[in-house]
């Protein structure tokens, strides 16, 4: 098992330096650049911009070297642990701009983990159970709806909808937990649900695939033949067997709730890891976008890394080398 | 035709929930063979009745800024009419802020938007304007108390209020602002070394003199006719010494404001309290503001700002307004709203690449752009708005200093026939009929900027250019683009707050630093400089109308119908006085009656 893990923990390095080889040099692809983007918001604020000016900011910005030499100066940096400064808030470092933004994304991803499980194991096992009966069509109703309608869209409708018929909104702008419990929870249950019921869908209708698959196997006849209730043979032997695959979807989950929230987000107006990729992208910030997407195929590894480990735990067969 | 819920809602609900079943049930079948009902076609747009509110454009006559100024008395600690008989205090004002503040250093313009918003709140200018509408430019006292000018227009005094204060922080802790400080500030923008960018607004300044606390002294290099509107600038406010020497930049706000910041929650909220130590003094005898705390929400969507409306969370927005489209419904579906509907601060644009022929020298091929351009067509189908002014190279809302629209109309008129003539005689044909139009900002779905862009094409086709659209995805690509020359025919904005000297300076002017598209034409350049030189109001007014007219006739530049600007407020929003500066110079003023 250890050897295993440092193998894993090994294969990260490869990987990561890909990762940061495709995020700088497709972000310096895309047309306009961090110095465009500034200057394109002081003009549109009605700041007077001259040539001079650009060629100032970019050498403030250390984009007027070559391409290959800002990689390896970044690349250095970063194995020191240091992911710069952000271009667009020049006076704050990437790590303290992603230190703000985790604990949302966090919390947005947690809950909407929490949200999505309750809704997707319950009615998942019922419907395998209760195969074409009316609870059966309605699971399939939530996960076809969860799957077909987008998130976005989710979202729009339960921040318009309460507004129109009770006059209601969520509290605007980000309650940290710890200021006011009550209120980041009202904030946060809303963007939660929407996440929540589209990952629920998927992960629905995995578990019912799979538990239908697991219902008919022989052990299980087995358990139900030696005199079991249906709830030991179902809790104990079919459900823990049928969660092999929908662990594997919840776990890569884990990282796009952390990353790829960003619409969601935007939306809700909460300033989490999606929002702040967002803006980088918006505003060419290089040093900001390449931190977060580091950061994220970190959580990404190591997220794949401990599903695969969980394995062992739900079907003892399984063995590490 | 925007989304209506509340129309949707129980059909909508049933029709989705109809539509899961069946696909839940594996039904469907053949949608082909399906006789449903036909769909109804969605109207084309048509030219959309103007709104009801009163729309006064063009009947505005701004009072008389550029006149050399006769000394006046204007006590800032007068107190100013309330809507109400009673004032009250207190309450949050919580406004949607679209751009995060990514700096606080009042003297760079650069990245600028989050500033632009928050400035007012923290420090005060030596001038401000004071317009009731956005489209006056009256100039009133901020700092000054009063002011004077000498005969030949060269030296400008400027009396302080003693009472002017900075706010109750270290290292300032509340001492009093003295002319001392405005001159260090000034010079310090005014030196090149800092890069302040603000320096340029206030570029006529030669030297500067504080003979006492409360008295400065600006000595111009010439005559200047804009100088009091250019420090009445939103952008020209007075930041103190003490804060650059203890922390080596202006990043630690610290003003002679209303407000004192609180605090900044990156891509959540900015949040500024009531000055407990401010030296203003409202309707109720007591020191301003009224209001205890101003939020601002950052990077909310488009939907979250509107249920805030809605549910009157939010105060009010700005700036921009609404997109027309969207405001109509909006208007209809929520009456608890107060509207101002009021003239842009800015006038959208064509204009060629000067800096490259045949658009540099050649005028006919630039005219056939202008006759080409149906202005009518463009209230229809752009703007929605059939009563929607002409505007000239500065907008319609400039009153007297605007170009009349009868003169516009005969100078921006539409003739395919003469701009198709215009071609031929250009001179120009084939591949060089080939032009990109280059839009300088991004075109959402939906939203007037793209409306703009599947509008004009077609015209300029019509008149036998070949058009390549390049609508940006970014402000930052398009900016890219015409900073690049990556074009021939371009579209943006031009405005500079209530500042007309400034505004032609800047964009039309050889050496302006908005001037993106390179114009540079010596007779314009003498033009301007003539304007600036000019202290007789009515003189003044002629030389506007000079420069203006010359620009159309030698087509440099193409106005385009702009139409109005929507903002809904919320009725509890008391003494809000719109200015050029977002509204936001006269914010210790507004009460919230809650």
């Amino acid at each position: 098992m250890g050897r295993y893990i440092v193998r894993r923990l090994l294969l990260m390095i490869p990987t990561l330096f890909i990762v940061s080889l495709l995020v700088f040099f497709l972000m310096r692809i895309v047309p306009g650049d961090a110095v465009d983007a500034q200057l394109g918001q002081a003009a549109a604020a009605g700041g007077g911009v001259t040539p001079e000016l650009e060629a100032q900011i970019r050498a403030e910005l250390g984009l007027d070297r070559p391409a290959h030499i800002q990689y390896f100066v970044w690349v250095g940096n970063a194995l020191q642990g240091d992911l710069g400064n952000s271009l667009q808030f020049k006076n704050r470092t990437v790590w303290s701009e992603l230190r703000v933004a985790i604990p949302v994304s966090l919390e947005i991803a947690i809950m909407a983990l929490i949200i999505s499980l309750m809704i997707a194991i319950p009615f998942g096992v019922l419907s395998a159970i209760y195969q074409d009966s009316w609870i059966d069509y309605l699971s399939r109703i939530i996960s076809v709806g969860g799957l077909s309608i987008p998130d976005f869209v989710v979202a729009t409708v339960i921040i318009v909808m309460p507004a129109i018929w009770w006059g209601w909104l969520p509290p605007l702008g980000y309650v940290s937990f710890f200021d006011d419990p009550g209120a980041n929870l009202v904030q946060f249950i809303l963007p939660s649900a929407a996440i929540g019921l589209r990952f629920s869908s998927t992960t629905l209708r995995m578990v019912r695939s799979s538990m239908l698959e697991v219902l008919r196997a022989d052990y299980v006849r087995t358990a139900r033949a030696k005199g079991l209730t249906s709830q030991v043979v179902i809790v104990r032997h079919a459900l823990k067997n049928a969660m092999i695959a929908p662990i594997t979807l919840i776990g890569t989950s884990i990282g796009f709730l952390i990353g790829g929230t960003f619409i969601v987000e935007t939306i809700f107006a909460l300033p989490g890891v999606g929002r702040l990729t967002l803006d980088s992208i918006s505003n060419r910030d290089y040093n900001q976008l390449q931190g977060n997407v580091l950061f994220l195929s970190t959580v990404f590894v190591m997220v794949n890394l401990v599903t695969d480990l969980t394995y062992a735990w739900f079907d003892p067969r399984i063995r590490y080398s | 035709m925007r989304f209506n819920f509340r129309r949707f809602g129980l059909i909508g609900t049933l029709a989705m929930v109809t539509a899961l079943v069946v696909a839940a049930c594996g039904g469907g079948g053949d949608p082909t063979a399906a006789p449903g009902a036909p769909q109804p076609q969605a109207p084309l747009p048509t030219a959309t009745p103007a709104p009801t509110a009163t729309l006064e454009a063009a009947a505005t006559v701004a009072p008389n800024p550029t006149q050399a100024p006769q000394p006046q008395v204007l006590p800032t600690s007068t107190p100013r009419p309330t809507t109400g008989p009673t004032v009250k205090r207190g309450g949050t004002l919580t406004l949607p802020q679209f751009h995060d503040l990514v700096t606080f250093d009042a003297s760079n313009t650069r990245l600028y938007m989050g500033y632009y918003l928050n400035g007012h709140f923290l420090w005060n200018q030596v001038v401000t304007f004071d317009n009731k509408r956005w489209s006056d430019s009256d100039v009133v006292g901020d700092l000054a108390t009063e002011w004077s000018i000498n005969d030949d227009g060269t030296v400008w005094t400027f009396k302080l209020d003693p009472a002017a204060r900075w706010q109750n922080i270290a290292p300032l802790n509340g001492r009093n602002m003295t002319a001392a400080d405005i001159k260090w500030y000034f010079e310090y923008v005014l030196d090149p070394d800092n890069n302040s960018g603000i320096g340029g607004i206030i570029r006529d300044i030669e030297t500067i003199e504080a003979p006492d606390d409360n008295t400065i002294v600006f000595n111009l290099k010439a005559p200047f006719s804009g100088f009091l509107r250019s420090l009445a600038n939103s952008r020209v406010k007075v930041l103190p010494r003490e804060n650059l020497e203890a922390n080596g930049n202006f990043e630690t706000p610290i003003g002679t404001g209303p407000f004192v910041h609180n605090r900044h929650e990156r891509g959540a909220r900015v949040i500024h309290d009531a000055n407990p130590n401010y030296w203003k003094i409202g309707a109720d005898g007591q020191a301003l503001p009224y209001i205890d705390r101003v939020e601002f929400i950052i990077g909310a969507d488009s939907v979250t700002v509107e249920a805030g409306l809605r549910t009157g969370k939010l105060a009010f927005i700005t700036p921009g307004g609404m997109d027309p489209q969207v405001a109509r419904d909006f208007m209809d579906d929520n009456p608890q709203l107060d509207w101002i509907i009021d003239f842009k601060l800015y006038a959208p644009v064509v204009f060629t690449n000067f800096k490259v022929e045949p658009w540099k020298s050649n005028r006919d091929l630039r005219l056939a752009i202008m006759r080409a351009i149906n202005q009518d067509a463009i209230r229809s189908n752009v703007i929605f708005e059939d009563g929607a002014p002409l505007e000239g190279p500065i907008t319609a809302g400039m009153g007297e200093f605007s170009l009349p629209q009868d003169e516009l109309k005969e100078l921006l008129r539409y003739d395919l026939d003469e701009a198709k003539a215009l071609v031929i005689s250009s001179g120009v044909g084939g591949d060089d009929l080939k032009v990109r139009l280059q839009f300088m900002l991004a075109g959402s779905p939906g939203s007037q900027t793209e409306r703009y862009g599947l509008v004009i094409p077609p015209m300029l086709e019509a008149a036998g250019f070949d058009v390549q659209l390049n609508m940006p995805a970014s402000a930052a690509q398009g900016y890219g683009a015409i900073y690049g020359g990556n074009f021939e025919i371009g579209s943006g904005f031009v405005g500079f707050e209530g500042d007309i000297n400034n505004w032609f300076r800047s964009f039309y002017s050889s050496t302006g630093d908005r001037n993106r598209p390179g114009l540079s034409d010596p007779t314009l350049d003498a033009m301007i400089a003539e304007f600036d030189a000019t202290l007789d109001h009515d003189l003044q007014v002629t030389r506007a109308h000079e420069i203006q007219r010359y620009i159309l006739e030698q087509a440099y530049y193409v106005p385009l119908v702009a139409g109005s600007m929507f903002i809904p407020q919320q009725k509890y929003v008391k003494d809000f006085i719109r200015t050029w500066s977002w509204g936001f110079s006269k914010i210790e003023f507004v009460w919230l009656d809650l």
